[in-house]
């Protein structure tokens, strides 16, 4: 009898905390930005993608005028190697979120046609299997593992 | 009885973990944040390269210094961009003064594309008192192999042609050139300030 209560209670806790899906109804990218880099050289691009909607989706492609190709990439650590593979799409779930970030998934923008300076924003379009495309602006800032 | 066996043991478990964890917390008085070499320290490996203006780099010449390390190569877009920033942020928290008794090293690990010159040109575009590090591969080799370091290239389909997978790790070697403490890719920048001030009030 008082094992039963618990494992309720333990069940409810555990409902409680389990992260809320997002039903905004939208698929919507936050948070766009890039770290500051010189021209020729290669940049990556940051955001968080929430999908709201009740389909699951997936990123498929990346383009912008900034780069002469833009790619999907993960970096890892295994221990202390950091390795880093070109991704063909990335799932988002329905009702799920995932951010890249420095040392994760990340966008790599291949050849600057321009330097990216602290301040400066632009575009990038992103390519969803059900969302279509998606126009983002992108804010270049250091953004620093500084807490 | 029962209860109270219960009680004393766990009331003995707890004080035996509080003390342990005294002990531990408080036994060193400087505590490094990073991940630190044991005594005796290691001394740090000569490293002998070449700088932009084709002179040579010995890392002896630092002695007096203290010294960041770090590995990476110039097309990296993501973590190693990341870790110059972090060093970037960190001089600039450390002070002029200290900052200028800290030289911060990058050393390439795609010798294929890094150049001297265009590591320095990269380094330049963090802090123009970087010093970008290249050589020739054999040089290079016994630098890695000296410092442990993995490197790896690996064909893909990028534009960017191959990326290199590799030791991402920042070692801190003091003044006297002996290996100190080192720090992983999600370490905290105050944290690498908070170790490079033990350091050099050593």
């Amino acid at each position: 009898m008082m094992k039963s209560k618990l494992l309720i209670l333990l069940a409810l806790i555990v409902t409680a905390c389990a992260p809320a899906k997002i039903t905004t109804g939208v698929l919507a990218v936050r948070d766009a930005w890039a770290r500051p880099a010189a021209q020729g050289d290669n940049g990556a691009i940051y955001f968080a993608i929430e999908n709201g909607t009740e389909n699951d989706d997936a990123l498929v492609s990346v383009a912008s005028d900034v780069a002469g190709a833009a790619e999907l990439h993960l970096s890892q650590m295994e221990g202390d190697r950091m390795s880093m593979r070109q991704q063909e799409t990335i799932a988002i779930s329905a009702g799920e979120a995932v951010v890249f970030s420095p040392g994760g998934l990340h966008v790599m923008l291949v050849g600057l046609a321009r330097e990216l300076k602290n301040g400066d924003t632009f575009e990038a379009a992103l390519q969803f299997e059900n969302a279509g495309e998606k126009i983002i602006t992108v804010t270049v800032r250091d953004d620093l593992n500084d807490d | 009885m029962n209860k109270r066996t219960l009680f004393v043991g766990i009331s003995s478990f707890a004080l035996i973990a509080f003390v342990a964890l005294a002990v531990i917390m408080f036994a060193r008085p400087a505590a490094f944040r990073g991940a630190t070499f044991g005594e005796p320290y290691p001394p740090a490996p000569e490293i002998e390269l070449t700088r932009s203006d084709g002179s040579r780099f010995q890392l002896s010449e630092t002695r007096g210094n203290v010294v960041l390390l770090f590995f990476g190569y110039t097309s990296c877009p993501d973590v190693c961009p990341t870790t110059l920033a972090e060093l970037k942020l960190a001089m600039e928290r450390l002070g002029e003064s200290r900052a200028g008794e800290t030289r911060v090293l990058l050393v390439t690990v795609d010798p294929k594309r890094d150049t001297p010159e265009r590591m320095q040109e990269y380094v330049d575009h963090f802090n123009p008192s970087f010093i970008g590090l290249s050589g020739t591969e054999a040089e290079l080799d016994k630098v890695w192999k000296d410092y442990s370091v993995f490197r790896l290239e690996v064909p893909g389909a990028s534009a960017a042609g191959y990326t290199v997978d590799h030791t991402a790790r920042v070692t801190l070697i003091d003044r006297q050139g002996s290996m100190r403490v080192s720090f992983g890719f999600d370490t905290p920048v105050d944290d690498i300030v908070h170790d490079l001030k033990l350091i050099l009030n050593d």
